[in-house]
């Protein structure tokens, strides 16, 4: 069995309770040694939980905890494991691990608890890189995905257009080895068009990785219009609706605020964009700044207007710049006066009243048409992670350049460098190809203690 | 009564493809060394196809000249028609394959063995092999002499317990007649070393006064190839042609009828035969609906009628083969003078062996040629140079030399047999190798000279000229890549002669050798200040620069290997430990016992799921080991 591993399993910082884990050959003597209680954790069976003091060399009283202890290989690692629930505080947590290491723990590296589990086949790959999604799951739709891919849905297809590739190549093989026969590859036709065929589906999977972008760092939705029309009762309407919890996503922007509904299980991201207009100050021309980059680099907007008043200049200047947007008109006030009608846009358009709360429903329906959130979140092949989405892109690659092999009539020979890259890359995904850097990333997104 | 003869260093069983090449690297590198053979005029003996090379085949014996062996410039001496397979395809597969005449093929051979320094050549048989308390072998010959060796080469070929077989008839023999070894097989079971049967076979020899060659096309040889050897610069000669016939429905009729007839089919022969080198009635049964296969008739030697039928091997009753090859276009009326046979003979399971080719469990005892598995005369001098090379260097006290799969066909040859072993006899394909566009033909000397000269096998003075050829041609390289070539009317003239885009704006020339329609030496009147090249230079360098690209990504993927090769597992590892392996990979890697990630991850058997848990299991290692 392995050394003896020691780390806190809890997030950073004050909390009610936290949870050292320590985990290997000597992990419950070395517990026993700082945990004493009624019957001594060294005669304890396994799956069971003790109350009692942890002390120091000396004697002292560090905290009185519970410890969970877990005999192998019936744990999470597969090793003797023991789990000390202590009380919350920086000071304390650090204190009671501190003894531990002094007792002959050795602080645990980030991942190190998973890889054990892994080497002592308590988890396949699939399954830890799964784990890696589900702690960073922000959304429903997300963990979805994630536990998909723990039933192997995504391996299967991948594997299938590797196998595909890899028979591309047993026929290179063939003509490589047996010269009397002298067929070039490329006149057969049957051998293009398979080529053609794979590549194309590798494209299709590549393209629903835009979609796995929403899923995984969430829509960006710009609300945007002229002063006074509304927008932020607007947001507040849909904030009451759908308010998502959100902690933290990749590549949100600190720039601008943003709010968070979930729409479908995805995770909807809304920002007040400051008005358009040339700007007098040099703080608000900042601000204009950056929305109109937020603008350029949303995935939808909602062009809020006054129902009751008639498209102003200013208006028709915001609606130019979106024109190239997927974007939805809001035709807010809708309990006023109704000036502005449907028809006037080219655009999906919904009537809504922010303030009285009405609309909101409908709206919230052709933000789901629009960009067919519905479909994204049923989907059951769309590819989230950004690694297997980068291992994607260098197999389309390959292939492409395999493609130019044969548009160049070089000879057909050459192609088995470039598909041996596109099976490689596309091994990587699913674990057939084993890549020390692939697995380390794999492992490196776990933190401290897990 | 024993008699002492002789104290040596190295000792060599068997004196074929492999054996010859093993004595003369071990007597090359300075160690006392003997040969034994069975029949001194059965040396390197040319038992199948009288040619050398081929697909891949080819590759190996330019290795094998490279890292000083021998095989290659006696097939050079002996050629008499040279052919480059598959040029019309990609460097990578481009393969050079001489016909030889055989008898000066084994004369050859056999005076460079008599020549050589320090290598006494002993017609005997050995029947019994023991370790002694020393750790030194003793070798009994058959006549109660006793040899005694540091080291030994095991290189029997077919001759253990050799079986011909065909039709209903078997007879305990060698091939072409020459007595077999019956005794050494039950010698090695008793030190532990298991043995299976493996089985090959040959077709008939053919009296070419009987042959109607009219009704073949004639195969001539190429002219301008270079010759395997690097020494050489002289193109090969061409003193003799070859002919192509087909099989004929009637033909296949007559195999049809007659397969009950057949031991292969009547379970007359145990041993496992080699796929990729089928028999005519395996070929048949398998490929039942191909209506042809090609037949080609290759002469033995300039001084002799003998023909050999390629591709018409057979175990077949002689009255069907009679009637079989009879039945072939341009063979009407043909005269057999040696009939088709099958050859059964044990030899040893290859994963037994470590890539030196030394045994795992028997220090100082190596393996080599079919002994260990393998087909072929070029198979088997590759892994004899390999396994005389360490000889010679455990008698030294020097780490064993080993090649990986990105650094020469032999390399992948060894690999595949230590690693993933075989379960026919196996054959040298270029489809084996991962790295193949690294591997050419061509570059076979830039690729392996130096490790010849670290070795001891390459003089000074060869490789003084190879380094002087090295630094040429990467010269040239680099000229040809900052040379522009300005657009005129003539450099537009010679373009549109071969098709080729015309030119506005300078292009550099190794842009235009680039283009699949030229090449450098289709470019040479443009390019006026050239150096003066060797013919094999030129080439070296249009490969260079033409599939620089496709180089480079072969240079990047070979890399990536070798990050996994370089991930050395512990000899001490104890597999069972490692709960995450499943049992089938657990039980695999405490056999073969692979010195590092790359090799675990080539044995069957072992998953890449196995593989990342090995891995992790070494890291975690590790990070213990760091506290």
């Amino acid at each position: 069995m392995m050394d003896t591993i020691a780390a806190i399993a809890t997030p950073h910082g004050k909390g009610g309770i936290s949870v050292i884990r320590i985990s290997g050959k000597d992990a419950i003597d070395i517990t026993s040694k700082i945990f004493k209680s009624k019957t001594p954790i060294t005669e304890a069976k396994s799956h069971t939980i003790h109350f009692g003091k942890v002390v120091d060399f000396a004697g002292n009283v560090l905290d009185e905890c519970l410890v969970s202890v877990f005999r192998e290989p019936h744990s999470f690692t597969g090793e003797n494991v023991c789990e000390i629930s202590c009380h919350g505080g920086v000071l304390n947590t650090n204190k009671i691990l501190e003894e531990l290491i002094k007792n002959g723990a050795r602080l645990a590296l980030p991942g190190e608890f998973t890889k054990r589990a892994f080497v002592n086949g308590k988890i396949d790959l699939a399954q830890a890189e799964a784990i890696g999604d589900i702690i960073d799951s922000q959304s429903d739709a997300l963990l979805n995905k994630a536990v998909n891919q723990l039933g192997g849905i995504l391996s299967e297809k991948i594997n299938q257009v590797r196998s595909r590739i890899i028979n591309l190549l047993a026929q290179i093989q063939v003509e490589a080895d047996y010269p009397d026969e002298d067929i070039e590859l490329w006149e057969r036709e049957d051998f293009v068009n398979e080529a053609k065929s794979i590549y194309e589906e590798v494209a299709k999977l590549l393209e629903s990785t835009k979609s796995g972008r929403l899923v995984r760092e969430g829509v960006r939705c710009a609300i945007v219009g002229r002063p006074n029309v509304g927008k932020s009762s607007l947001l507040n309407a849909l904030l009451k609706e759908d308010r998502a919890i959100v902690t933290n996503i990749p590549g949100t922007t600190r720039d601008v605020v943003e709010d968070f509904i979930q729409l479908e299980g995805i995770i909807i991201r809304l920002a007040d964009t400051a008005g358009i207009r040339d700007a007098s100050d040099e703080v608000e021309r900042l601000g204009v700044k950056k929305s109109e980059e937020y603008i350029k680099n949303s995935d939808m907007c909602l062009f809020v207007t006054d129902i009751s008043s008639p498209l102003c200049d200013e208006e028709k200047e915001i609606l130019k710049r979106i024109e190239d947007k997927k974007y939805i008109v809001v035709l807010n006030k809708a309990d006023l006066e109704n000036v502005q009608k449907e028809e006037d846009y080219n655009a999906p358009a919904v009537r809504v009243s922010a303030k009285e709360g009405i609309g909101i429903p409908e709206l919230e329906r052709e933000m789901v048409k629009l960009l067919s959130l519905d479909e994204i979140s049923k989907d059951r092949e769309i590819i989230t992670n950004i690694r297997h989405k980068e291992a994607l892109i260098r197999a389309k690659e390959a292939l492409s350049r395999a493609f130019g092999t044969i548009s160049a009539g070089m000879p057909a020979d050459l192609l088995f460098i470039d598909l041996t890259e596109a099976a490689e890359a596309l091994g990587e995904i699913t674990g057939l190809t084993v890549n020390e850097e692939v697995i380390n990333d794999i492992f490196s997104r776990f933190c401290l203690g897990k | 009564m024993y008699f002492r003869s002789g104290n040596y260093d190295v000792a060599v069983i068997g004196a074929g493809h492999a054996g010859c090449e093993a004595a003369i690297a071990s007597a090359k590198l300075g160690c006392s060394t003997v040969i034994f053979t069975i029949n001194l005029d059965g040396i390197a003996n040319i038992a199948c196809n009288p040619n050398i090379g081929g697909t891949a085949k080819g590759h190996l014996v330019k290795e094998i000249d490279a890292l000083g062996g021998v095989m290659g410039k006696i097939a050079d001496k002996c050629c008499i028609q040279a052919r480059m397979l598959n040029r019309g395809k990609g460097p990578a597969v481009h393969s050079l394959r001489v016909q030889i005449d055989r008898n000066s093929y084994k004369r050859e051979m056999k005076k460079t063995i008599e020549e050589q320094e320090n290598l006494d050549l002993v017609q005997s048989e050995i029947v019994r092999i023991e370790k002694r308390p020393d750790g030194l072998y003793d070798l009994y010959t058959h006549l109660d002499a006793v040899y005694t060796a540091k080291c030994v080469v095991i290189a029997s070929g077919t001759y253990l317990k050799g079986k011909i077989i065909i039709g209903e008839t078997s007879v305990e023999s060698g091939p072409d007649g020459l007595l077999p070894a019956n005794k050494l097989s039950q010698s090695l079971r008793d030190m532990g070393i298991q043995l299976r049967r493996f089985k090959t076979g040959t077709p008939a020899r053919v009296n070419a006064r009987s042959i109607d060659f009219s009704k073949m096309e004639v195969q001539l040889g190429e002219e301008g190839i270079l010759p395997f050897s690097f020494e050489s610069d002289k193109f090969l000669e061409n003193r003799a042609c070859c002919y192509l016939t087909y099989t004929s429905p009637k033909n296949h009729e007559i195999i049809r009828a007659n397969l009950h007839r057949s031991p292969l089919y009547s379970g007359k022969i145990e041993g496992i035969g080699p796929r990729y080198c089928p028999s005519i009635e395996d070929k048949i049964v398998k490929f039942a609906d191909k209506e042809r296969h090609q037949v080609f008739i290759e002469p033995m030697g300039l001084d002799t009628y003998e023909m050999y039928v390629q591709g018409m091997s057979s175990s077949l009753p002689i009255d069907v083969q009679e009637e079989m090859y009879k039945s072939v276009p341009g063979l009407e009326n043909v005269k057999i003078m040696r009939s088709a046979y099958a050859i059964e003979y044990d030899c040893v399971d290859p994963l037994s062996l470590k890539p030196s080719l030394e045994f795992i469990e028997h220090e100082g005892l190596f393996g080599a040629g079919q002994f260990n598995g393998s087909s072929g005369y070029e198979e088997a001098a590759a892994q004899g140079l390999i396994a005389g090379i360490n000889a010679a260097r455990k008698v030294k006290g020097l780490p064993p030399f080993t090649l990986s799969r990105d650094e020469a066909y032999i390399g992948v040859l060894i690999d595949d047999l230590v690693t993933k072993g075989t379960n026919e006899p196996y054959r040298m394909m270029t489809s084996r190798s991962e790295y193949r566009l690294l591997l050419r033909q061509d570059n076979a000397d830039l690729r392996l000279t130096e490790k010849g000269y670290e070795i001891g096998l390459i003089s000074e003075e060869r490789y003084q000229r190879f380094l002087e050829k090295k630094e040429r041609i990467k010269n040239e390289v680099a000229r040809c890549e900052k040379l522009t070539i300005a657009p005129s009317g003539e450099v537009n003239s010679l373009l549109s002669k071969y098709n080729s885009t015309e030119i506005k704006t300078g292009v550099k020339l190794a842009e235009l050798i680039r283009r699949p329609e030229l090449s450098y030496e289709i470019l040479k009147d443009i390019d006026p200040d050239r150096p003066g090249l060797s013919f094999a230079e030129r080439e070296e360098v249009n490969i260079m620069i033409k599939y620089d690209g496709y180089i480079k990504r072969q240079e990047a993927q070979a890399k990536a290997f070798k990050k996994m090769e370089n991930m050395k597992i512990p000899q001490d590892i104890d597999y069972e430990k490692i709960s995450g392996l499943r049992i089938e990979a657990r039980q695999k890697l405490s056999k073969i016992r692979p010195e590092n990630i790359g090799q675990a991850s080539r044995i069957s058997g072992v998953s890449p799921a196995d593989i990342t848990v090995l891995m992790l299991y070494l890291q975690i290692q590790k990070n213990q080991n760091r506290e």
